[in-house]
């Protein structure tokens, strides 16, 4: 009645539909192959330590002025010493903005690889210089001792550029540091004491080209923010000047923000504003606004042939001067207008 | 070398003898077969019967073995054919689950101790004043005189013995093996188509019954088209109610071993390794036939009612296998006392098939009627063989939704993976690799709110996501396969283990609050472990609690020790709801 595909009990005739079991069977070797093949290893950038050293890159907001939202736009007929103001802390954010563009491009990426206490971005091909390439290099020391201070997990970093083959650099080596600094992290995140120091020279002179930075030779930042008054210090060194009544040839910059938000900017320009034998004049200017836009700006010569003159002015909320008082010593307006002096 | 011819005249010649025998049987007992109105005496080996005689206690060992050690090749239906047994037994036999040992590609000394731990249970239920009786069915491999249950072996001759001294009032041996018959062969063996017992004693009967499938010098033989060997299918088809002769619902030894006898000589009268012919011995005292199932016992079947076409019905359960074959004679009503579930019926004719299905509800008899069958060409035939059925169908799938949490371990770094819920989706291929093998996809998603302390204790706040896709194949355990002491017994059956290995693709990911951070991904191939167990709540709906443990390679932060890639584990517990396609075994 059934007389196909009889097995004895002893021992097969054949092992039927042996297509299939090897149909299973080659399914089965498929899939171990392929669990195999893939191998056990892992691939990303899901790192904890690396916060860390991302941590310790400067933040936007704290290396940047403050300027009230709705001066963002300078409105005609503002004080003087608020459009100086203004001006200045636009130049002060954008000699920074050039500096956190490329941090934040560090920060955006994952490094490229982790020794330790070492991160290594790159080296990538730099986007605006042919042929060129940048490296980022982040080291993370426990302990350094600078200046008798045993200092704790303190960051420092530098950005190099690699020039192409056959292009020489002044300081010899095969790499130019455009770029370094170091970080002390304080207990919340992004807190802390930072320095960078960004140094175009060495690269300008073998052929790179930084727009907007065609006469800087150094730009240092150094910020301090630990949870109280945030404080920015940005120093600018150019090329010696070629119109000493145009171009300055230093150029430093104070800022200071407390917790209730009143900014204090200081700043000495070098600059040849009193024509006369003495030529260039130092001129030391502070500026100080609250959130709501009050502010006044105190002038002084302090070198040059103008030393001892000094100019003030004050203005309201709406950025309009309430007070002046010029180098000459006249004044028009109500000095109780003006918001007091920051020491 | 018999030729086939040959083979089939002396078939024809024994059956010829059996029908002799049995109308020689009925006259000199002056009792009659059943359609002379009268009835015979019997044994109440049954429920049913018990309760009008007197109560027996049943107990049956039942062994599947599928290798027999060294120079022989696994079979592939032992086991079924013990599961079968089990099952007819349980249902329609009147023995208790309780009662009962399967012992599935045990050894020698695992039976000797289920035969041990039966003959104690018959020993309290003796001094309880009841009456015993124990079957012990085998399947597998024999040799030498042996049975060979792997790498043990069993001589039959003491097995023989054992039996016969065993403290059990009736003891009923089926072996189906090769060579079996060297069982019955030193002692009132008959290679005879059946067999009478005398019903005239006073006295209940007591003593040993052995059968076997085949004679001393030959081979049992098992076939892929009805899953399972000869004898044990036509045995169980018998059991089922094909063999129930009489027409009194009731199925006696000597009917089964009949029924079975006729059909095993008749399939292997053509096979290459020789026709198989059954044989019988007994050492009975007493009065009556042996009644092995109750048909009655249990009002669910199928019915062919006597106006239902003559000739030979095969049932074919919803795994492909053949749950029965029924010679269905005209004009009388035949009864088959299949389980609760999907058939497909054929019969066969000179030209066609006449094929249908049905379904068997729980606690209902089926009518079959011939407009339920419709013609269908040979092509078409439901009996495919075992392989076949089991690769078409069935191999299903079953798919599962459910959630969990997921735990990873041993990271360096505090806040690294934080504890993520989960919601997955799984599907399953079931039963094609092996049965009881599931093979599985499953994908996943998961999120968790996560902060990251790093020195000086700066706090980072984050989301994190995660997904993972993976392959899994895992081994289920069903109780009535497994229990040593007896179907339901380790454990219910509804519930069911199972245990594998996994292999999964994940990606993590976080996006923290602080924007002045990028977002961070990790990817990786991950082996692991999965365990659970399976709670049947219908046949077709499963609660599933899983456990996996995953090994999980770190290398992206380097461990603080050794500055290498970190070996993390991690852990995932679930809870899922799966549909089973196939429904419940």
């Amino acid at each position: 009645m059934i007389p196909e595909n009889m097995r004895n009990r002893e021992g097969d005739r054949r092992r039927p539909h042996a297509a299939g079991m090897m149909l299973r069977a080659a399914v089965l070797a498929v899939a171990a192959q392929v669990g195999l093949g893939m191998g056990i290893s892992g691939c990303g950038n899901y790192s904890n330590d690396d916060l860390e050293f991302l941590n310790a890159l400067p933040a936007r907001e704290n290396v940047t002025v403050e300027v009230p939202v709705r001066s963002a736009v300078l409105l005609g007929g503002a004080a003087e010493g608020w459009r100086t103001a203004w001006a200045v802390s636009r130049t002060f954010n954008s000699a920074a903005e050039g500096l956190l563009t490329l941090v934040d491009r560090i920060r955006s990426s994952y490094p490229t690889s982790r020794n330790g206490e070492t991160r290594v971005w790159g080296p990538f091909p730099s986007d605006r210089q042919p042929e060129w390439r940048v490296v980022f290099s982040m080291m993370k020391n426990k302990n350094v001792l600078e200046q008798n201070v045993l200092e704790t997990d303190r960051f420092e970093y530098v950005l190099e550029m690699i020039p192409p083959s056959g292009v020489t650099l002044a300081l010899g080596g095969d790499r130019t540091v455009v770029l370094s600094g170091r970080f002390n992290a304080a207990a919340r995140a992004g807190d802390g004491i930072g320095h960078l120091e960004l140094s175009p020279g060495e690269a300008r002179q073998a052929g790179v080209i930084f727009e907007d930075l065609d006469r800087l030779q150094t730009l240092a930042l150094d910020y301090d923010y630990r949870g109280g008054p945030r404080v920015v210090d940005i120093v600018l060194t150019y090329d010696p000047p070629r119109d000493p009544a145009v171009d300055v040839s230093h150029a430093s910059y104070h800022y200071r923000q407390d917790e209730q938000r009143a900014n204090v900017m200081q700043f000495d320009l070098e600059k040849d504003v009193v024509p006369g034998p003495a030529g260039v004049d130092s001129i030391h200017i502070q500026s100080q606004w609250r959130a709501d836009g009050r502010g006044r700006e105190d002038r002084a010569i302090t070198a040059g042939d103008g030393v001892g003159a000094m100019a003030q002015e004050c203005w309201n909320e709406t950025f309009q001067s309430t007070y002046q008082s010029s180098w000459l010593g006249g004044t028009t307006g109500d000095p109780t207008s003006c918001i007091a002096a920051s020491p | 070398m018999r030729s086939a011819a040959w083979l089939r005249a002396l078939v024809a010649l024994a059956m010829g003898l059996a029908a002799a025998n049995a109308g020689l049987g009925a006259a000199g007992l002056g009792a009659g077969g059943a359609g002379t109105g009268s009835h015979r005496l019997v044994i109440a080996w049954t429920g049913g019967a018990a309760r009008a005689e007197g109560a027996t206690h049943r107990f049956a060992l039942l062994a599947g073995n599928a290798r027999g050690g060294p120079g022989t090749r696994p079979l592939l239906y032992a086991a079924e054919d013990a599961r079968k047994l089990l099952d007819i037994l349980t249902r329609l036999g009147s023995v208790s689950a309780d009662d009962t040992i399967l012992l599935l590609d045990g050894d020698a000394g695992g039976f000797s101790a289920a035969l041990d731990a039966l003959e104690g249970r018959a020993r309290q239920a003796s001094a309880r004043g009841e009456k015993t009786s124990l079957v012990v069915y085998y399947s597998g491999h024999a040799r030498g005189g042996s049975l060979r249950l792997g790498e043990s072996e069993l001589p039959l001759e003491p097995l023989k013995r054992r039996l016969a001294q065993a403290r059990f009032d009736i003891r009923i041996g089926i072996f189906d093996a090769c060579q079996s018959g060297s069982m019955t062969r030193s002692k009132g063996a008959r290679k005879a188509p059946a067999f009478e017992i005398d019903t005239q004693s006073p006295r209940d009967a007591r003593g040993l019954v052995i059968l076997t499938s085949s004679a001393a010098n030959e081979d049992s033989q098992e076939s892929d088209l009805i899953g399972g060997s000869y004898f044990s299918h036509h045995l169980a088809s018998g059991l089922l109610g094909g063999a129930d002769k009489s027409g009194d619902g009731r199925v006696t030894l000597s009917e089964a071993y009949a029924y079975a006898y006729e059909r095993t000589v008749a399939d292997t009268v053509d096979s290459a390794a020789g026709t198989q012919h059954p044989t019988f011995s007994y050492d009975l005292s007493g009065n009556g036939d042996l009644v092995l199932t109750d048909l009655g016992s249990r009002r669910e079947g199928l019915v062919f009612p006597g106006e239902a076409a003559a000739g030979t019905y095969v049932l074919v359960d919803g795994r492909g296998f053949v749950a029965a074959e029924v010679s269905k004679v005209a004009g009388r009503e035949r009864r088959v006392a299949l389980a609760p579930g999907h058939y497909h019926i054929k019969r066969r004719l000179p030209d066609r098939l006449r094929v249908g299905e049905i379904e068997i509800p729980p606690g209902r008899l089926v009518a079959l009627s011939e407009p339920m069958l419709r013609d269908a060409p040979f092509s078409d035939d439901p009996v495919k063989g075992v392989a076949g059925a089991l690769r078409a169908t069935p191999a299903h799938w079953s798919v599962s939704m459910g959630a969990g949490l997921q735990s990873v371990f041993g990271a360096s770094s505090p806040g690294l993976f934080p504890v993520a819920g989960l919601l997955g989706l799984e599907l399953g291929l079931r039963d094609f690799f092996r049965r009881d093998w599931v093979w599985g996809l499953d994908g996943a998603v998961g999120a968790a709110n996560g902060r990251v302390t790093v020195p000086p204790g700066l706090d980072f706040p984050y989301q994190f996501r995660e997904m993972s896709l993976a392959t899994s194949l895992h081994v289920e355990w069903r109780s009535h396969e497994r229990g040593l002491y007896g179907a339901g017994t380790v454990w219910p059956r509804w519930v069911i283990p199972f245990l594998g290995v996994r292999m999964a693709l994940l990606l993590m990911t976080r996006q923290f609050d602080d924007q002045a951070f990028p977002p961070q991904f990790f990817a990786t191939v991950s082996p692991g472990l999965l365990g659970g167990f399976a709670f049947v709540l219908s046949d077709h709906l499963n609660l599933v609690l899983r456990s996996r443990l995953h090994y999980l390679l770190y290398n992206v932060d380097q461990s603080s020790r050794s500055l290498a890639s970190q070996s993390l584990a991690y852990w995932e517990g679930t809870l899922f709801v799966q549909y089973d396609f196939g429904g419940s075994r």
